[in-house]
């Protein structure tokens, strides 16, 4: 029997509205097995706002299971209890009965978001999984997260030889600052994607602007790009781009194209730079921070080492910025059986 | 008396350290030190610093930080200090909403014999109720510290022989830099205290009396300046970047911050002449340099702290 306890995710994650009827918790049917099992049998009349209710009540705490946090604590070999708590109370547990690995419970979870919950990170996962490891070798390739860029903030960009940044849109997100940021892209990177579920990733075709490509999530769940980004390389904004270096990244560029920074307080280095590196060629401002952002978001582990681990966790292991030790770690504690505390 | 409180974290004790010399001449100023960090360098600094030359009380079972449940851990730090009465270390204790009796009464038993603090934040009042005749029966009484807010008066007046502290956090805490008014009441309790049957006061210097682990860039850069006004009053005075959006330049932003304050220093120049802090924020400004966010916090606790100094 699947333990009834009505709110298993923590307390300050609590959605406000909706609490989960009597049904989905106590009728005979209860939790995890009698939802999905409906959900998955065609011909059901699956009432919306039942599943709205699970995915919330469920799928969307479980999906932190790929935060940066919980991908940390995982390579200190724990589960986080919060975690552990949400896969016995959801009854997910109870859905694989018998002894798995810890690898098996995060591809379960992942199957279930990829099925019922296409959240940010599947899509994340989807394009780090089949771009990044697929197409780019990861040598010369690596994936940033949470890159500044102007007003907004890039989630999500591959670096190879030039700059690729992917928006996603999921059937969860609106649209309304979308054209804000896409803007904000094309002033610091070489190409720009949407990344939409199919239905809006049509529409989107024709309501933004042609030189912005388009990546669709298919029903199956694989990517297909309905077209292709036009290069920006040589239309970005040096300034755009300066302000999303750091110090330390943008002192030795300075130095290579204007020589040695003369003696002066540290609060005009700031001026002192952005006034010279604005002089650059856009092109040049791009390949520059190309290579600074290659360097800052160097992958600690090489591909080899990557297929060893478990899919779903691939852009979990690169957004928590795992040491080479901390990804090693957390390679052996897939391995390990899945125990709770 | 002037007890500041501080959760332990790096710009505080260097904070501390720094007014050493200073406080080391009237010896009225007692900081209080709740550990935070497990890195505990800088605590072993500040203690190294600060023995015998002023009263400091460094509490055993800190409520927040790295260190919770760590007590054993930080009275092995304190205990060769301990060893020494020169040295002017004092055990402190908290007490909040779950501590028990048995637990305030084994902390009494192991350092009753010695000068004590008793801090009491949020108490179980039963549990006050329980450990009265223990505390009353000590031979060395111990300081009682009460933080305003958060114990009630007919629990503070059922001590009736112990010093007893009133700790009133003055300072306003925003959650971002920019939503600081250029000005702040911070506290008058160091006119009131002594009428008000306290030994002694406190406050949690320019931080406030919350603990907020890490923090991200900054978008506005604010610098919180206290200062005693004509009525004997203490405000604080906050001096925020003009910029106040984007996590660049936080060295040109701290430089309008700056600007602000030394325009308003030289205003009024005597009101911040005994201030070494004020000093060094001006050298600062006269050498266009930026020395990093923590120790433009230090400077502002350092200040606060000699301007508590000055007036207890």
């Amino acid at each position: 029997m699947v333990p009834n306890r009505p709110w298993p995710c923590r307390k300050d994650s609590r959605p406000t509205s909706s609490r989960p009827s009597a049904e989905i918790l106590n009728g005979p049917h209860c939790g995890f097995q009698a939802v999905l099992g409906r959900m998955d049998e065609d011909g059901v009349d699956w009432s919306d706002k039942l599943k709205e209710m699970f995915d919330r009540t469920y799928l969307r705490p479980l999906a932190q299971i790929f935060s940066s946090p919980n991908i940390r604590a995982m390579a200190e070999l724990r589960l986080p209890v919060a975690m552990g708590r949400l896969i016995e109370d959801s009854g997910l547990r109870a859905s694989i009965p018998g002894r798995h690995t810890n690898s098996l419970i995060l591809e379960t979870i992942y199957g279930l978001l990829e099925r019922h919950y296409r959240c940010e990170y599947v899509y994340k996962n989807t394009i780090a999984q089949k771009i990044l490891l697929g197409r780019h070798r990861l040598a010369g390739a690596t994936m940033a997260t949470e890159l500044r860029c102007g007003m907004s903030k890039a989630d999500f960009a591959i670096l190879n030889g030039t700059s690729t940044v992917y928006e996603i849109k999921t059937e969860l997100d609106n649209l309304d600052r979308l054209p804000s940021q896409l803007d904000a892209y094309r002033n610091m990177f070489d190409k720009v994607f949407v990344v939409a579920h199919h239905g809006l990733a049509e529409t989107l075709l024709d309501s933004l602007g042609s030189d912005v490509g388009i990546l669709a999530m298919t029903k199956q769940g694989t990517l297909r790009q309905l077209r292709a980004s036009e290069s920006h390389a040589k239309t970005v904004n040096p300034a755009c781009i300066f302000d999303s270096l750091r110090k330390s990244e943008y002192m030795p560029i300075v130095q290579r194209y204007f020589g040695p920074i003369p003696a002066m307080p540290n609060t005009r280095h700031y001026p002192y730079c952005k006034e010279l590196f604005t002089t650059l060629r856009p092109a040049t401002a791009h390949l520059e921070m190309v290579g600074a952002l290659k360097h800052r978001f160097c992958p600690s582990v090489d591909k080899e080492f990557l297929k060893t681990i478990p899919g779903p966790l691939i852009a979990g292991l690169f957004a928590a910025k795992l040491s080479e030790n901390q990804a090693k770690s957390i390679a052996k504690f897939m391995g390990l059986e899945y125990a709770l505390f | 008396m002037y007890y500041p409180y501080f959760r332990g974290r790096q710009s505080e004790l260097l904070a501390i350290r720094d007014t050493v010399v200073k406080l080391a001449k009237k010896k009225k100023v007692v900081p209080i030190i709740e550990p935070v960090m497990i890195k505990t360098g800088g605590l072993k600094a500040c203690l190294e610093a600060v023995k015998a030359q002023h009263p400091h009380v460094i509490i055993i079972n800190p409520a927040v930080g790295d260190l919770v449940q760590q007590g054993s851990l930080i009275e092995g730090l304190i205990t060769p200090y301990l060893a020494v009465p020169a040295n002017n270390l004092i055990p402190g204790f908290h007490i909040g909403s779950s501590t028990t009796q048995a637990q305030i009464i084994a902390f009494l038993a192991k350092y009753g014999q010695r000068e004590t603090v008793l801090v009491f934040e949020s108490p179980n009042p039963v549990t006050v109720q329980g450990v009265l005749p223990r505390i009353s029966a000590m031979t060395v009484p111990p300081t009682l510290v009460f933080i305003e807010g958060k114990v009630g008066p007919s629990l503070i007046n059922l001590f009736t022989n112990q010093k007893k502290v009133l700790l009133r956090d003055g300072f306003v805490a925003k959650n971002r830099n920019a939503d600081y008014p250029p000005l702040d009441f911070f506290s008058d309790l160091h006119n009131t205290y002594t009428g008000t049957g306290f030994h002694g006061f406190g406050d949690f210097s320019v931080i406030g009396d919350v603990f907020k682990p890490g923090g991200g860039p900054a978008h506005a850069v604010a610098i919180h300046l206290t200062e005693l006004n004509a009525n004997q009053e203490i405000y604080t005075n906050h001096f925020v970047s003009n910029r106040t959006t984007g996590a660049v330049d936080t060295p040109g932003k701290f430089m309008e911050a700056l600007d602000k304050l030394v325009a308003h220093v030289h205003s009024r120049r005597r009101a911040f002449s005994f201030s070494q802090a004020r000093a060094e924020f001006e050298a600062h400004h006269a050498n266009q340099h930026f020395p990093g966010l923590p120790s433009v916090k230090r400077l502002a606790i350092r200040h606060h702290l000699e301007l508590m100094e000055a007036l207890v």
